[in-house]
């Protein structure tokens, strides 16, 4: 197998993982989780920069760390292709020699390394850089170089530890639109390292939900936003993620009652509610919803095409909308509004 | 009336930070006051003056090379190896830094001197005398001025970023590799500064010099200890070489002014 098969436990006294990742050949993988979930530790050990307490890590057929057979590669031997968290280009050589560190690592004459990273630039569109310091690069021109340092030595696997983070909101579609490029076109297994879901859902073809130093769910970007399977994922997903007690086609939220689809629950139940099927009003509606209610407008976050909404009590939901019916509504945090959600729109899963 | 941006500083802090200069300035224009212009050109080209420059050069410079063979490594695993000792080593690395030099001097003496602990037997081996011979110099020379590249290095491997190091390593770079590309580039400026205050305290050393290796001219006998028989004897050679030692000063000063001293 040519692809990456980790089994990762780690007993330290200030954290302990226990997951599995693996990625085939050819596929992104997205380690999604907040910061502390121990993500950055998770590639601290597949680089090598420590040690497992058991588990395995497997790479394109070679045993990297196994402390039941009692292997373990050092970093530099690994053949990773790293874009690391900062970027941490070398702030004491040029834009090629950073291109070109991996195979001078690896003993190739100091030209053909220098040419080779010509090349890179050249593909990555950022020749006219070659001999400039890091210091003098925009973020979006430090990643490209940092990919490009990554890739130069036909790596086993491309990891990327927050490839997007530190950019303004702008630039950060920029640069996942070229990394999504790159990732397409670097034939090994993939793995990013992210907490942005944003990122996770563009750029994976499954995403691993690290919390806490163990894995909650892993599925492909569409089934997380469809069956959030803890809370934190169903933020993450901008998924409406309530917890209440189920009596027959109604559940009890927080002293709300809100009328559901289903029949005869009973009993602690989860609820998802997408932020789309959330509706907002000036007036009390008159259409088809069953559940409607008074609330008052929290937060209004733009997100461009979209707009995000937050309402308090009784239930705090998040609502999506488009700006133009924000417009039309003229909500402002603070506005008193009333919020409809069909009865059909609210899922439920019993505990 | 004008409008000030920044606050005026207080007046008695003024006055304090005046006396300070004028503290400093005062000495080098007593020296240039004093200075036989007319006599400048003899003295300089004297045979004496020419074999204390020729010693204090030779000494300094052997004192700093040794000093980054030995010192850096010694800083680096100062900086990076957990070891039982750790802090005695640290403190016998700063000894020198506090010691007086003439003890430091008398300490070599008796450990490398002709009848010395270490030196008698290097006698009786090889036949060399280390004391009162250039290499009693360098070694006197470089034993109190070593202390300032290792902590001066010691502080700048601390305060590099090892996430570089990591990033190296990830790269596929060895340890060897880490530390020759990526390592001691990052720390080049605090060794370029260790090295500079190594061969400044030895060019002006005197105390350790006079003890352990002695005062010969033409063969221990720097430029301090020149300057130093020179004033005894009332000879004007003294203002003389003292303005020499000024002028290697500042011409190194004024060189390094960009990288290291952070001015204009």
């Amino acid at each position: 197998m040519s692809g990456l098969d980790a089994r990762i436990e780690l007993r330290r006294p200030w954290l302990e993982l226990d997951l599995s990742i693996d990625v085939p050949a050819g596929a992104t993988a997205v380690l999604l989780g907040p910061n502390g979930a121990g993500k950055t530790t998770a590639v601290g050990i597949i680089a090598g920069q420590m040690a497992l307490d058991g588990g395995h890590i497997r790479l394109a057929g070679r045993t990297l760390d196994d402390p039941g057979q009692g292997v373990f590669v050092p970093p530099a031997q690994r053949n990773l292709g790293i874009v690391f968290q900062d970027l941490l280009l070398f702030p004491h050589l040029d834009v090629v020699d950073n291109v070109a560190f991996g195979l001078l690592s690896r003993g190739t004459p100091r030209s053909q390394a220098r040419e080779r990273a010509g090349e890179w630039l050249r593909r990555l569109e950022i020749e006219g850089l070659a001999g400039r310091t890091p210091a003098e690069l925009s973020g979006g021109q430090a990643r490209r170089v940092a990919l490009a340092r990554a890739l130069i030595t036909d790596p086993d696997l491309l990891l990327l530890d927050e490839p997007a983070s530190g950019l303004d909101a702008t630039s950060q579609v920029r640069v996942r639109r070229v990394i999504a490029s790159f990732l397409e076109s670097f034939l090994g297994p993939r793995l990013v390292v992210t907490h942005d879901p944003a990122e996770a859902a563009l750029l994976g073809d499954e995403v691993f939900v690290v919390e806490e130093g163990s894995l909650t769910q892993r599925g492909d970007p569409g089934s997380l936003r469809l069956r959030p399977r803890s809370p934190y994922v169903a933020d993450l997903v901008g998924t409406n993620f309530l917890i209440g007690f189920g009596e027959g086609g109604k559940v009890r939220v927080e002293g709300h009652v809100l009328h559901t689809a289903h029949r005869g629950l009973h009993g602690p139940v989860t609820v998802t509610i997408h932020p789309r099927a959330v509706g907002l009003h000036l007036d009390r509606p008159s259409g088809s919803a069953r559940n409607a209610w008074r609330t008052t407008v929290s937060l209004i976050e733009d997100l461009g095409e979209r707009v995000r909404l937050e309402v308090g009590a009784p239930v705090p939901l998040t609502a999506e909308i488009t700006p133009e019916a924000l417009a039309d509504l003229g909500l402002a945090p603070g506005s008193p509004a009333w919020v409809s959600v069909k009865a059909t729109e609210i899922a439920v899963s019993e505990d | 009336m004008r409008r000030r941006e920044t606050a005026r500083p207080p007046w008695g802090l003024v006055a304090l930070a005046l006396m300070g200069s004028i503290f400093f300035a005062l000495p080098l224009i007593g020296l240039l006051a004093r200075v036989p212009w007319s006599e400048i050109t003899t003295v300089l080209g004297s045979s004496a003056t020419l074999d204390a420059l020729r010693l204090s050069v030779t000494a300094s410079l052997a004192a700093t090379a040794i000093s980054l063979l030995l010192g850096v490594p010694l800083a680096w695993i100062l900086a990076r190896v957990e070891f039982r000792g750790r802090g005695v080593v640290r403190g016998l690395v700063v000894l020198p830094l506090v010691l007086p030099p003439v003890v430091g001097g008398a300490a070599l003496l008796f450990a490398l001197g002709r009848s010395g602990l270490v030196g008698r037997p290097l006698y009786e081996a090889t036949g060399l005398v280390l004391p009162f011979s250039i290499w009693g110099l360098i070694l006197a020379v470089t034993f109190v001025s070593m202390p300032f590249l290792v902590v001066t290095a010691e502080a700048g491997f601390r305060n590099l970023d090892r996430r570089f190091e990591t990033a190296a390593a990830g790269l596929g770079a060895g340890r060897w590799t880490v530390l020759r590309r990526v390592t001691l580039p990052l720390a080049f400026p605090s060794l370029l500064a260790g090295a500079v205050l190594t061969w400044a305290r030895a060019l002006g050393e005197f105390g350790a010099t006079v003890t352990f290796a002695g005062n010969l001219p033409g063969r221990t006998q720097t430029l301090p200890l020149a300057v130093f028989v020179s004033l005894e004897g009332g000879d004007p050679a003294a203002e003389v070489l003292s303005l020499l030692m000024v002028a290697i000063s500042l011409l190194v000063l004024v060189a390094l002014r960009n990288r290291w001293l952070g001015v204009g």
